[in-house]
């Protein structure tokens, strides 16, 4: 590898390198734990519906998404509020946008606003011709299925829009608690990694590339093997930072674990420094991951930053096995594979190391039912009719959606007098495609 | 002209179809196949009798049919039996050598053999088959006959195969029924295996799979002996079913679709093809998407593959395939199974033919009689066995008699 000058960006050259949005109460709690841990505010923006939770962040632009649509009210955990609502904001959120280099934006998924919001604000960022790299933020799997489906959806979709989607499974921080950890201390912890990130990012973008690729190039590059996607960051001083920095990227409950990086599809490395970075200590960091990971195509990228001072920070974007960009047009298939890496939440457990190695030695012959999904026309419509100040209910709040359970009878037809053919609960008489939930259309 | 013990007879009352198959066995002891006889089965559902006097007259059809055709009287059958209330699982006895030289002796291994046999089973159940499998002295695997060895303690592995023993007798009634001897009844996978598979494939390790009409029976083979064995309740008549429910058409008229446009996998060139049934008089009765008819399908038999492939797994068995998968029964003729099993299981499938014996080719090279022809070949072991005892008897006999020590 020569030392070669960064090549130039290929947009067109913007007038603020970088710019942050959080959106929703996550986005704005992680923007707010990383202006406290030393991000400029001026970079950063936060959206929301509750004007309240906006007033008391620190953030320098600040958008209140309003409509006459909520009345009030939140987006009550209908992402399709929260779209339309952004599609009402649409202007300002492109306005917001205009001559920024790269977007980051952070969500936190399965409630109604960063799932709703976040893949509009994608989209409008790419309007005003900036790179977006999306943090998707997902719940705690105890947050029950509907909101852990819900998180999925808007997953896909902002891999779908975004540049660069990195997930950020909660789960995966309940491996670095303990028992006696508070909930408070357990959300401010998980605050405190992500933004971390967001900032180790922003650094990554700053810096001044000396060697390799630029930071934006290797997100471009990762992305085209998967799309499924992990970052780690960690900072380390002294004699010692690079090994330092190494064994703390490798512990980062993001990454779930050193062994992951051997079924990882590509991996980037960021190095970034004050100009005190020595050639020895990126060869030693590049060599031990590249032990780490044999046959895994590695690229890397090395950087200065002039006030760093003393720290190292490096950075390990990882493309998990799952997706690659061609399978997005399949819903079906794409979706159970954007699911958080289960090994990370229960790391150390042989029995889910064995079972997840498994699903991803053949993932075409397991069947996902897909989830119904809409086109957009149909989605704005529908919304549209049921937040119009209707006929019936003028004065009412925002009409609750009921479920309906699949009381559909499936006649047994010739086997209905025969013995049930019963394998862990399910009636194997009934076809296979009415169990699946395959629509024949 | 003949000896009676050299005529050998399969019977198969499947759900599809009762098939009887006639065997030869020559003096030399190989095996020919001379008749066969066949009847659309309407007694049966998931391998088991549903209305006996529907079934006992299409036994009747099929022994007659095969009795002329083979040009023999054929007065007892190897019954072939299947089920879901079939189950196999490995069984081992352990005996230890009392001697003081410590040498095992035929004795011994007899006795472990009948440890091994003693199985805890509910009374109603029946024990259909225990198949021995490999030895083991002081706990050295894989010894396939320990009389002269030396040791302390002596093992052996059973693959038990047990059925309800009321469901297993309602078949045997109807076939004693009609006058006819049962000599044994038989598992009607382990039938198909026989027919199908070589002794260099039962050593490389292979799956046998019989996609039935009512049910799909699954055996596999590793180092030669019977490592596993599974019943699932599953076969055409749910395809059948699955497509009648599915594009809302009569179960005939579904049977029909399935066989002449059914496919396991779904091609791109189905997409906005069309079938349109017509009814007797020629009249277009009713239009049916392909792709639709193949996406019911191809899910039934991907999931039948599924559940054979979770179940070996769990058991630990899917290393052992080296020989691959081979496929027989009515379900092995849907076009591409193969092929969708190859995706399901990851490893070489094919449509195994029953090339182990001589005789009729035009049944020999039908997937649907492999079990038929297993059933003939499993009595042609049973009966080279009661041969060599006989001779044996004979000889001791003989011997008693010239050294004059009557009794």
């Amino acid at each position: 590898m020569n030392a070669q000058p960064s090549t130039p960006n290929p947009q067109p050259p913007a007038t603020i390198p970088f710019r942050v949005f959080g959106v929703g109460n996550a986005g704005a709690n992680v923007v707010e734990q990383a202006i406290a841990a030393g991000l400029q505010a001026s970079s950063c923006a936060v959206l929301n519906v509750d004007a309240a939770s906006l007033a008391a962040c620190s953030a320098d632009s600040k958008l209140t998404l309003e409509s006459s649509l909520l009345r009030g009210l939140g987006t009550g955990g209908d992402p399709e509020r929260g779209r339309a609502i952004a599609k009402e904001n649409s202007a300002r959120l492109q306005e917001m946008c205009e001559g920024v280099g790269v977007v980051f934006v952070i969500a936190g998924l399965g409630g109604g606003t960063g799932t709703g919001v976040a893949p509009e604000l994608v989209r409008c960022a790419k309007a005003a011709g900036a790179m977006v790299i999306a943090f998707g933020i997902l719940p705690f799997e105890c947050e029950g299925s509907l909101r852990n489906q819900m998180a999925l959806e808007g997953c896909h979709e902002l891999r779908a829009t975004a540049d660069l989607l990195v997930s950020l499974p909660n789960q995966n921080a309940l491996a670095a608690i303990d028992a006696n950890t508070s909930l408070v201390d357990t959300f401010r912890n998980t605050n405190q990694v992500i933004g971390d990130l967001v900032r180790a990012a922003c650094r990554f973008l700053a810096a001044q590339g000396v060697m390799g690729l630029a930071f934006g190039e290797l997100c471009t590059l990762v992305r085209q093997h998967s799309a499924a996607m992990a970052l780690a960051t960690a900072e380390a001083a002294g004699a010692d930072r690079a090994a330092e920095a190494l064994s703390r990227l490798l512990q980062h409950p993001m990454l779930g674990g050193a062994e992951s990086l051997r079924e990882a599809q590509a991996v980037a490395v960021c190095i970034v420094a004050g100009p005190g970075l020595a050639m020895v200590e990126v060869n030693r960091l590049m060599d031990e991951i590249q032990k780490l990971c044999p046959g895994v195509p590695v690229v890397m990228g090395a950087g200065i930053v002039d006030h760093a001072g003393e720290t190292l920070c490096a950075g390990l974007l990882v493309a998990r096995p799952g997706a690659t960009p061609a399978e997005e047009e399949l819903p079906c298939i794409a979706r159970n594979l954007i699911i958080p890496h289960p090994r990370a939440a229960a790391s150390g457990k042989l029995d889910d190391h064995l079972l997840s190695a498994e699903a991803e030695a053949r993932p075409k012959s397991r069947f996902v039912p897909p989830a119904p999904s809409l086109p957009q026309e149909k989605m704005e419509q529908l919304f549209a009719r049921q937040t119009s100040p209707s006929k019936i209910r003028k004065a009412g709040g925002p009409k609750l959606r009921q479920g309906q359970l699949p009381l559909e009878i499936v006649s047994r037809g010739r086997f209905e007098k025969s013995e049930p053919t019963i394998h862990k609960g399910e009636d194997l008489d009934v076809p296979t495609y009415v169990r699946r939930g395959v629509v024949l259309n | 002209m003949f000896d009676p013990s050299s005529i050998i007879v399969g019977l198969e009352i499947g759900t599809s179809k009762v098939c009887a198959v006639v065997g030869e066995m020559s003096q030399d002891g190989s095996l020919n196949i001379i008749g066969l006889g066949q009847s659309r089965s309407r007694g049966v559902r998931k391998g088991e009798i549903a209305d006996a006097p529907a079934a006992e007259e299409d036994v009747r059809h099929a022994i007659v049919e095969a009795e002329q055709m083979a040009d023999v009287e054929i007065r007892s059958v190897y019954l072939g039996v299947t089920g879901g209330h079939i189950r196999g699982f490995n069984n081992r006895g352990v005996h230890h050598i009392a001697s003081a030289d410590r040498e095992i002796s035929e004795a011994d291994v007899q006795d472990v053999i009948k440890n091994a046999k003693t199985i805890n089973l509910p009374a109603q159940n029946h024990v259909v088959h225990a198949i021995r499998q490999h030895f083991l002295v002081d706990g050295q695997d894989g010894i396939g006959n320990p009389v002269g060895m030396l040791g302390s303690r002596v093992e052996v592995d059973v693959h038990v195969v047990h059925g309800n023993l009321n469901r297993l007798q309602n078949a045997i009634r109807i076939v004693k029924g009609l006058q006819l001897e049962v000599e044994d009844i038989v598992f009607n996978g382990l039938a198909s295996s026989l027919a199908l598979l070589t002794n260099e494939q039962k050593e490389l390790g292979a799956l046998v799979i019989d996609f039935g009409g009512g049910t799909t029976e699954y055996v596999l083979y590793a180092n030669g002996i019977i490592k596993h064995t599974g019943i699932l309740a599953l076969g055409g008549d749910h395809v059948s079913n699955d497509l009648a429910y599915g594009l809302k058409i009569s179960l005939g008229r579904a049977e029909r679709l399935k066989v002449e446009y059914g496919n396991a996998l779904v091609s791109e060139e189905d997409k906005g093809q069309t079938v349109t049934i017509a009814s007797e008089s020629g009249m277009p009765v009713k239009i049916v998407n392909t792709e639709h008819l193949r996406r019911i399908m191809s899910l039934r038999l991907e999931e039948v593959f599924m559940l054979i492939g979770q179940d070996l797994e769990h058991a630990g068995m899917l290393d052992y395939l080296r020989a691959g998968v081979f496929l027989c029964g009515g379900g092995a003729r849907i076009p591409q199974v193969a092929k969708l099993a190859e995706q399901v299981f990851e490893m070489p499938v094919t449509i195994g033919k029953a090339n182990t014996i001589s005789g009729l080719k035009s049944a020999l090279e039908q997937p649907e009689f492999a079990t038929g022809i297993g059933l003939v070949k499993y009595g042609s072991f049973q009966q080279r066995n009661k041969l060599e005892k006989r001779k044996a008897g004979l000889k001791d006999k003989l011997g008693q008699l010239f050294r004059g020590d009557r009794r």
